[in-house]
């Protein structure tokens, strides 16, 4: 299989002092859905932001990240049409005054024609199942259309790495629902940060523990996911769907 | 909280409405400038007619426009309370020590005609199209990019900041705070706002770092379909002249 991002002894300390990762290493295969976990502080999003090179300047760190057989400096602005990010916040990822000017935002800064930005955001809207939304302000929509929105204004990059941090994050059950289900739509390589680990369990085939900054564990989803020793050693809950499995529900 | 949005009525039919934004703009614009420039309060007073009338010709609902209007009329009756008392004139009445002249009255009505007649014309200006093709236009009438931004993120983040404030006032109120005359009120006030800029200042980080990671360099691109008709012309035509003869009937009236 090849190569999608190669992390080699990461390591980041925060202006503060805060050391958030020691020493990460760890490869993701192309087409690959790997689900990040661990408790709060555990360097999930820390991790997330050293794929496109935009963590703060006044940081420290080491370490080399390849992603798509380029290394990827702070700033590096090459790799980011390739590498799609989706911040945890909707309200942060949607800041034009329209749906269609958010989702047009990267394919415009990537220099394409207007006839391609607009086929290319009407793709975007249509997979998030969002089309006809474009005229609609990103403040009037819901919870759940928000979140869509935001995928949609990175999908709309044609991405070939997805990077997702908390997907489900105040959602209710059934924007949840239908977040887990876009995910499973799409067959690039993703990158999900959370703390459901039952959605972990549904759209990624292998799953990473960190905790305090370094990988615990690292292996096929269900097989990490299962081991509730583990988990509970690391600040997490078996997710339910095992839970009750295991006790024959 | 809901809050009342410009655009809010950018989805009716009218002239204005399918004026092209960039030469309403700058047409209307014109307008507002001979406005206030009225040198008396004849040409003001046809400049609020005027106003009147193509707030009426957008269908952009009365009430609407008065909701806003509002607070230019506090604006306003500062003026009416100030000036017929400070400015020296023709006495027309006396309230025991209070002198009120002739001269200050008619400052007070010229402001506030001149207020009235600007605030009512930006409602067929940025009311009759979505926002977004406002700022589209501004930026293709070269306004500076970086100015065209801060305008696009106030009018996007307005509403986020103040849903914000009345989820910290209303936590404030589950915790027993009734807002007073006091000094309590003031600090608790004085903390929460001073919290929301701390918040505001962290999330434009965070709106940076997803701007950058969508490849921002500086400069907001926005695609725009403008297109000019003779039509669009005309109505400029039109605006123009109305705005030159209220400008140059100041001289004559």
């Amino acid at each position: 299989m090849k190569e999608a991002v190669r992390i080699e002894n990461l390591h980041y300390t925060y202006p503060e002092g805060t050391q958030a990762l020691k020493g990460i290493s760890l490869r993701i295969y192309e087409g690959e859905s790997v689900g990040i976990i661990g408790p709060n502080g555990a360097g999930k999003s820390t991790l997330l932001l050293h794929l496109n090179g935009i963590l703060p300047a006044a940081g420290q760190g080491e370490g080399r990240v390849v992603a798509l057989g380029e290394e990827i400096r702070r700033n590096d602005k090459r790799i980011r049409s390739d590498i799609g990010f989706v911040f945890e916040d909707p309200d942060e990822q949607l800041f034009m005054p329209r749906v269609f000017d958010d989702v047009a935002f990267g394919p415009l800064n990537m220099g394409l024609s207007g006839e391609e930005v607009k086929a290319r955001v009407k793709d975007a809207l249509r997979a998030v199942n969002l089309a006809g939304f474009e005229e609609r302000s990103p403040h009037h929509l819901s919870a759940g259309e928000k979140r869509a929105a935001a995928i949609a204004t990175v999908l709309s990059m044609r991405p070939q790495i997805l990077v997702i941090d908390e997907p489900a994050s105040d959602l209710d059950p059934r924007s949840r629902r239908n977040i887990i289900h876009l995910l499973n739509t799409f067959r690039m390589t993703k990158m999900i940060a959370t703390h459901d680990l039952d959605m972990v369990l549904e759209v990624a085939t292998r799953c990473i523990l960190l905790d305090e900054g370094k990988v615990i564990k690292d292996g096929p989803g269900e097989e990490v996911l299962k081991n509730r020793e583990l988990l509970e050693a690391h600040g997490l809950e078996m997710p339910l769907s095992l839970l009750l499995r295991s006790q024959n529900f | 909280m809901h809050l009342p949005e410009i655009d809010k009525y950018a989805h009716l039919d009218s002239p204005l409405h399918s004026w092209d934004p960039r030469v309403k703009i700058v047409s209307l614009f014109c307008l507002i400038l001979s406005m206030v420039l009225a040198s008396n309060l004849l040409v003001a007073g046809l400049g609020l007619m005027l106003a009147v009338a193509l707030v009426f010709l957008s269908r952009i609902p009365f009430g609407f426009v008065f909701l806003h209007l509002r607070w230019v009329m506090l604006f306003v009756l500062l003026f009416f309370i100030i000036m017929p008392l400070t400015v020296s004139g023709e006495e027309i009445a006396r309230f025991h020590f209070l002198s009120i002249s002739r001269r200050g009255l008619e400052l007070a009505s010229l402001i506030g005609l001149r207020a009235f007649s600007a605030v009512l014309l930006v409602f067929p200006m940025i009311g009759t199209m979505k926002f977004s093709s406002t700022t589209a236009a501004l930026q293709r009438l070269k306004l500076p990019n970086k100015l065209v931004q801060m305008i696009i993120f106030t009018y996007r983040y307005i509403f986020v900041a103040l849903d914000e404030m009345g989820r910290m006032f209303m936590a404030a109120r589950a915790r027993g705070f009734r807002s007073g005359t006091n000094l309590h009120t003031l600090k608790t006030v004085g903390n929460l706002i001073g919290m929301l800029f701390v918040r505001s200042y962290e999330r434009t980080e965070h709106i940076h770092r997803a701007m950058v990671s969508r490849g921002y360099d500086g400069t907001l691109r926005v695609l725009d379909e403008f297109a000019l008709a003779k039509k669009d012309f005309l109505k400029a035509a039109l605006v123009v002249a109305l705005a030159l003869g209220l400008y140059f009937a100041g001289w004559t009236l």
